[in-house]
């Protein structure tokens, strides 16, 4: 081997090194990490991490614009909406393993009567109310992990659930069980500022009718039972084999809304005609300066 | 034109082509840790760039062709470690299928991205059969965006098995190698919405999957007779048989290409190295290439390495019984435009007879 010959075969491999780290260099352009940093998921991702709620909404709102059947937008979103709600999952996990929970619900309530008197449907109906409440309320527990948002955040809550409605057909069931765990949420949101807030609400005397008006409490209870029903559908899609249970949960509470709502009903029209009758009553006979009004 | 050429090609390698696919989750991650990749110190801090490299003192050549030029006989141990070891222990966990509440919630609590790799080989090295028994490799990842909705990306794989290596001169300075790998491995590699731990179909997502592999990778060198030793390798990979093919942890058939090349120096010998080799199956071509530089005086080696994945620079010194060496790789100039970034040590101890 004669050494010019080595020294020429030396440097056309560094040439034709060059050559080959140029023509891979030109030849391939895909720049993967630009790509990552422009996926606009991984972006809302980045906001929604660093609490920049409104940054992330905006971004998605306008790709929704240009792809408005994008399930993987809606989904981020939705998330986006309920970051901004005070929503944070991940505390859940440990509880979202423990679905064995949801076999505690699986009993059957008492039936309200057609025969029954108006006071007796008032009263088992509230009781299964407070039967099925008490059930749930050892189910959500669990979910325990989760704050109670804000009075004035649950406008995104509820926009996050509605997107979430939006995806339809294609929703995963991974996607029907964060649409349930949100619903908890807001659930217990109205159950503390709706209900119990209606009925405490109502106990304030009008000073001018002196009636109290219960029909708050009605339409919570309404939303609530909706809101139920929601949740079993959504938990049973997650879980096949609570399905059938899933199902008889949300008839029965379909049901008992509807024994207790038609209850409160009555009793609001009965409770409407005495409080008529007593003010006349009054009235007519003279008892005017008698009658104390929320204490006055 | 040697300038020019040494100026360009660590100018290209560290611009900004990131190894993170898009579809990935992390913005970065460790530059030298790769699922079913096994490595020595040495090879790491060469950024994989190895197949052209004559000795590598702490473990088995990368090529099975350089085998007969092992320059002397050697039985040894290593043990080496990335930092964020303290994660091992739930790892492996995870790949026992101990999975509790307080493990789900400590690998994937808010904002936590764990990285680890850990791993320890035993080897014998002689001129005509070379082996290394490695009895566990474990490697995890995991990373959590989305606190509102947890979206995870994870992966852990625990590896045990034996590899050995033959080779020799099959015609004037055209070597010729094969390698046997014989693997077992537990693995669990997911992306998946945290919250789908909870439906029934999701139940599963988190069980570990075992594969057995035995792969039979062939390997040659051609040296070129001049002072700077210039030679060219290539070797294939993953050709043989796996017990169960599964999507999430593919291991094509791959062709490898190297060129070496032995400056004259001083003092010591210097070895730089340019490779075409994947690490994931997943890069592009452009991400396929490495360059490494190995310089060794007496007991010491020193090696850099520069790929798309980020730069590595390390020392190991190789003592009569014991040897040592510590490594760094990052991602910082590889993740250009990003504020995320990884950086690692790995150490590692052996001792040798």
């Amino acid at each position: 081997m004669k050494r010019v010959d080595g020294t020429f075969r030396a440097r056309v491999v560094c040439e034709l090194a060059l050559v080959f780290v140029l023509s891979m260099t030109l030849g391939c352009s895909r720049n993967k990490n630009s790509a990552n940093r422009n996926d606009p998921i991984l972006q809302a991702y980045r906001l929604i991490d660093e609490q920049r709620d409104d940054e992330a909404i905006a971004l998605l709102e306008n790709k929704l614009i240009d792809e408005p059947d994008n399930v993987e937008f809606k989904n981020v979103l939705a998330s986006a909406y309920a970051h901004k709600a005070g929503i944070r999952v991940q505390k859940l996990v440990p509880v979202l393993t423990q679905a064995d929970r949801l076999r505690e619900l699986n009993e059957t309530l008492p039936e309200v009567g057609m025969a029954e008197t108006l006071s007796g449907k008032v009263n088992a109906g509230a009781f299964n109310m407070a039967t099925l409440f008490s059930r749930l309320s050892g189910f959500f527990a669990a979910y325990a992990a989760i704050p109670l948002i804000e009075k004035d955040r649950a406008v995104y809550l509820r926009h996050a659930i509605d997107l979430l409605t939006e995806i339809g057909p294609r929703m995963k069931p991974e996607d029907a069980l964060y649409r349930a765990v949100l619903s908890i949420v807001l659930f217990k949101h109205i159950m503390i500022e709706n209900l119990v807030g209606a009925v405490s609400n109502s106990q304030k005397v009008d000073e001018s009718s002196c009636f109290v008006n219960i029909s708050p409490v009605n339409s919570a209870i309404v939303e609530l039972g909706e809101l139920l029903i929601d949740i079993f559908n959504d938990i049973g899609f997650s879980q096949p084999s609570q399905a059938e249970a899933m199902r008889r949960m949300s008839q029965q509470t379909s049901y008992t809304v509807s024994d207790f709502t038609v209850a409160i009903t009555s009793v609001t029209v009965y409770d409407q005609a005495a409080n008529i009758y007593l003010k006349q009553a009054v009235i007519q006979n003279g008892f005017g300066k008698l009658l104390k009004c929320g204490g006055n | 034109m040697r300038w020019q050429l040494a100026l360009f090609i660590p100018s290209f390698f560290i611009s900004s082509h990131s190894f993170a696919e898009p579809s990935s989750l992390a913005f970065s991650r460790n530059a030298r840790t790769f699922e079913t990749q096994h490595g020595s110190l040495v090879t790491k801090g060469l950024a994989h760039s190895c197949l052209t490299i004559i000795d590598i003192p702490d473990g088995l050549n990368c090529n099975p062709a350089m085998n007969s030029l092992n320059s002397k006989p050697s039985l040894g141990a290593e043990l080496q470690l990335s930092n964020g070891y303290a994660a091992i222990g739930n790892v492996r966990k995870l790949l026992d299928g101990k999975i509790n509440d307080e493990l789900v919630d400590t690998l994937f609590s808010s904002g936590k991205i764990i990285q680890i790799e850990g791993g320890a080989d035993v080897n014998f090295r002689s001129r005509y059969l070379s082996g290394q028994y490695s009895p566990f490799s474990v490697k995890g990842f995991s990373v959590v965006r989305n606190e509102a909705n947890p979206d995870v990306e994870l992966y852990a794989i625990e590896e045990s098995g034996f590899t050995f290596q033959s080779g020799a001169e099959l015609y004037d300075r055209l070597y010729a190698g094969l390698q046997f790998r014989g693997l077992k491995r537990k693995f669990i590699k997911q992306r998946t919405k945290l919250v789908a731990l909870g439906t029934e179909a999701g139940r599963n997502l988190l069980k570990p999957k075992q594969q057995a592999v035995n792969y039979f990778e062939p390997g040659l060198t051609y040296f070129f007779d001049t002072s700077w030793r210039p030679r060219v390798s290539a070797f294939v990979v993953n050709l043989g048989f796996v017990s169960e093919k599964f999507d999430e942890l593919d291991e094509p058939i791959e062709g490898q290409f190297g060129i070496g090349v032995s400056p004259p120096v001083r003092w010591g010998i210097l070895d730089l190295t340019l490779e075409f080799r994947s690490m994931t199956y997943e890069e592009s071509d452009i991400e396929r290439l490495r360059l490494g530089l190995l310089y060794h005086f007496g007991s010491m080696y020193v090696m850099a390495g520069a790929d798309s994945n980020g730069l590595s620079s390390g020392v190991y010194y190789g003592l009569d019984k014991v040897n040592a060496g510590i490594m760094y790789s990052t991602t910082q100039l590889s993740s250009k435009g990003e504020s995320f970034y990884t950086q690692t040590v790995y150490a590692q101890l052996g001792w040798q007879i």
